[in-house]
């Protein structure tokens, strides 16, 4: 290879990536948050920037949980909450509601109040009961707050993002010259070579998209002078109020005293105990808040999971009592002798005396076994209660991931007990509740295992989840076609048990994801993970587009919904400007999509009546 | 001579941990007197700018109520002693309270005149009024509470000891007076 060829096949990717990389680096460290230096020391109050807003100033525009922690004791000191302490530990105060329109609320003011009003039972719920249950709903909750948070930020003036448009847009522009010489020097190697010139398109195009995304990335938010101005002014606060000692040890029933003095000092950093009583993460899964039975109370839970019997069918836990027998039956007769001599232990050598006695253990342990499988399997028990935790436990081991889930723990309170032990539910069973349902299980105590769920209520709808979907976006955009409409959640429209009675196959729900992620879809999945049902709710453009694909390839099914087909693999059907769509999966066998029918009645029944949009006609 | 020489080393640590701790303790004293002064500061700027709203107060009120003589000499005298009681000790706080509570009683008598409580230059001295008592309250909380953390710095082991070498004392509570814990007030 001569020079010519390195210059051009080596050299020129190289350069151009370099000098990519440079400017990227360059911009990165040019956009960095400019250190502020604070104001001189005041008391008053320097502004009228909400204290989420002022949380992300003083922490070089990054988002901290301080924001939802002063927003909530903002809310207490305008009189939205009301936080009453019952006895000297901070820990035991009460979050209560005091009935005051919140019509002035701002976006992420209202999504903490709703939290609040969310947990409340009768207007109350304990402070420290806020935590969540569910890693999913926690992290979507938190990512709602912040962008609501930057958004105002943004609005205010206050704070922009790291790279701006332009930035953006040199830095795609130059990647996408960086990337065309990646492929001018892979196509020269290519057809110098005698390879397939495709090469270097793949080169360029794979180059580009990592270049662009790389460009498009967010990496948070960066200060504009306004933000510089008012973060200095309320850094002078911060000083003033880190002056004062016991300042930081105000619990969060203090509010009434000192006001707004108290949620400004929690967004500033400054007040020890009330940042750590408030906490609205998730939740400690070994104490747990239910309210099931009327009156708060709180329940220290264990989780078995030290012994290999627990969550295991009794066929194995016998499988293995007789695998234990087999090999204690050998030991003790075929290395032992007969039983007579083992009567003569001083006769017997020590090899063999341990070994007759690891046998005789290990028949005493089939025994045990064999007995506590017998009574578990003659006695399984029930237990009626509100579901607390519902969390993977175990996973199938595997190299290219994270596995298959096997079975999740499953925390009821019936109501009596202030120590729970959680029970162990099979994921083929485990969509078949979920947080917060009212329910009834069957379950063998001593395996912990639950054989089944009934769902006597279900949980009240996560209407934070729902209300906030659309939060960034400004007034008039239309929502994404696969976006899940307001309430409905597509989990909620049919149940594991009746997709079950009509493919005729063992199902469990597949819950829709988390943020990231469409929200509009759920499916039902067999023993073996593979899809039997999927279901979507959507509207507008994607609603139109599934509507016309089902009429133009299926037939009418008349009497469900405003209208119905029934096609080759899917059903769909329409209420108001809500379109259900059911696709039979790789798992449903021969289950006809005709079949489902049935089904689609039952989901399309249970959406919430609404308008036909005017535009939505045959079109 | 090893046991002689290993005594001396630990003696000067000692020595030099017991130092440490000094300085850190002398300097925490002084930071938390200094916290006090700044205190004090934000309330007494907060004092006296009520004290500057007083005449206007007081002559507005003249122009409609000029009979009322006993209660505006009262507020007047009032103001007076407080502006003269340098400081921040007990005759200070006695004073406020006594102007405190002579404005309660003016406005008592201003509810007796409608065309005074209608009055725009009165309406907006009772709102200035208003929110400068709400900063001398917030001001009063932080200033009792850095003579909190002071007096207990003071009082307890081992920064007590410093306190009384170097002649830091406790220094007195703001504290609201008698008429004050009385349903008397200038919040409107």
């Amino acid at each position: 290879m001569n020079v010519s060829h390195r210059v051009i096949e080596i050299g020129l990717p190289v350069a151009g990536l370099a000098l990519w990389a440079v400017v990227y680096g360059i911009t990165r460290l040019a956009s960095r948050p400019s250190a502020v230096n604070p104001a001189p020391a005041a008391m008053d109050l320097p502004g009228a920037e909400p204290p989420a807003v002022v949380s992300l100033l003083v922490n070089r525009w990054r988002y901290t949980v301080d924001a939802a922690e002063s927003t909530l004791l903002d809310l207490a000191a305008r009189h939205y909450l009301d936080l009453r302490q019952a006895d000297p530990d901070p820990r035991h105060t009460t979050v209560h509601l005091t009935g005051r329109a919140t019509d002035d609320l701002n976006r992420y003011e209202r999504q903490v109040f709703d939290r609040v009003a969310a947990r409340a039972v009768d207007g109350m719920v304990p402070l420290t009961a806020l935590g969540f249950s569910d890693a999913n709903r926690s992290t979507a909750w938190s990512k709602r707050l912040r962008r609501a948070v930057v958004a105002d930020a943004q609005r205010r003036g206050l704070s922009r993002r790291r790279f701006s448009r332009p930035v953006v847009i040199l830095l795609t522009v130059l990647g996408a010259v960086v990337a065309a010489g990646v492929g001018v020097g892979s196509w020269h190697y290519v057809t110098r070579v005698g390879e397939d010139t495709f090469g270097s398109v793949a080169a360029f195009l794979v180059t580009m998209a990592v270049l662009a995304s790389l460009a498009g990335r967010d990496l948070g938010e960066r200060d504009t002078p306004a933000g510089r101005a008012a973060a200095a002014r309320w850094l002078g606060l911060r000083a003033w109020l880190a002056g004062h000692e016991s300042f930081a040890d105000l619990p969060p029933a203090a509010v009434t005293v000192w006001d707004r003095y108290l949620p400004y000092g929690a967004a500033l950093g400054v007040t020890r105990v009330a940042s750590q009583v408030i906490d609205l993460g998730m939740a400690d899964r070994r104490r747990l808040w239910s309210s099931y039975g009327g009156r708060w109370r709180q329940v220290s839970v264990s989780y078995p999971g030290g012994l290999p019997r627990y969550g295991q069918p009794l066929g194995w836990i016998v499988f293995r009592a007789l695998i234990a027998g087999l090999l204690g039956g050998t030991f003790a007769r075929v290395i032992g002798g007969s039983p007579i001599a083992w009567t003569r232990f001083t006769d017997l050598g020590p090899v063999t005396l341990g070994f007759v006695l690891l046998g005789l253990a290990l028949l005493v342990l089939a025994g045990y076994l064999l007995l506590r499988a017998v009574v578990d399997l003659a006695a399984p028990t029930t237990v009626t209660g509100e579901v607390l935790w519902h969390q993977v436990w175990q996973r199938q081991t595997s190299d290219d991931g994270p596995g298959r889930i096997i079975n999740r723990y499953l925390v009821i309170d019936d109501g009596h007990a202030d120590r729970l032990r959680a029970w162990i539910i099979p994921e083929q069973i485990a969509g078949e509740c979920r947080l917060g349902d009212v329910v009834t299980a069957r379950v063998r105590p001593w395996t912990r295992r639950v054989l089944g769920v009934t769902v006597h209520r279900a949980a009240p709808e996560p209407a934070d989840d729902a209300a906030y979907a659309d939060d960034d976006l400004p007034s008039g955009t239309a929502l994404p076609g696969t976006a899940t409409h307001g309430a409905v959640q597509p989990e909620r429209l049919l149940s594991a048990a009746e997709v079950g009675a009509a493919t005729g196959r063992r199902v469990s729900l597949v819950r829709p994801a988390g943020s990231g992620q469409v929200r509009g879809m759920a499916s039902f999945v067999d023993g073996s993970g593979t899809t039997v049902l999927a279901l979507q709710v959507t509207r507008g453009m994607m609603a139109r587009f599934n509507l016309t694909v089902g009429r133009s390839t299926g037939v009418p099914l008349p009497g469900v919904g405003d209208e119905a087909y029934a096609g080759p693999d899917r059903v769909v059907g329409r209420r108001g400007d809500l379109v259900l769509l059911l696709v039979r999966g790789p798992g449903a066998g021969g289950v006809e999509a005709a079949q489902l029918g049935g089904l689609l009645a039952a989901a399309v029944s249970r959406l919430p009546s609404e308008p036909a949009p005017q535009h939505s006609g045959a079109g | 001579m090893v046991l002689g020489l290993v005594l001396v080393t630990v003696l000067l640590v000692l020595l030099v941990a017991v130092l440490v701790a000094a300085i850190g303790g002398y300097n925490r004293l002084i930071r938390l007197r200094a916290q006090v002064q700044a205190s004090w500061a934000q309330v007494d700027v907060q004092l006296k700018r009520r004290h500057s709203l007083i005449p206007n107060l007081v002559s507005t009120v003249q122009g409609y109520a000029g009979h009322e003589r006993a209660t505006l000499e009262a507020v007047t005298a009032a103001r007076v002693a407080a502006t003269t009681v340098p400081g921040g000790g007990p005759p200070r706080v006695d004073a406020e309270g006594a102007l405190t509570e002579a404005l309660g009683r003016l406005f008592a008598v201003a509810e007796a005149y409608p065309q005074l409580k209608a009055s725009d230059t009165f309406a907006e001295l009772q709102r200035e009024l208003a929110a400068t008592e709400d900063k001398i309250a917030y001001a009063r909380q932080f200033y009792n509470a850095a003579v909190q953390s002071l007096n207990t710095a003071v009082q307890t082991l081992p920064t007590n000891v410093i306190a009384g070498l170097a002649g830091v004392r406790p220094e007195p509570y703001f504290e609201a007076t008698g008429g004050e814990r009385a349903d008397v007030s200038v919040r409107f």
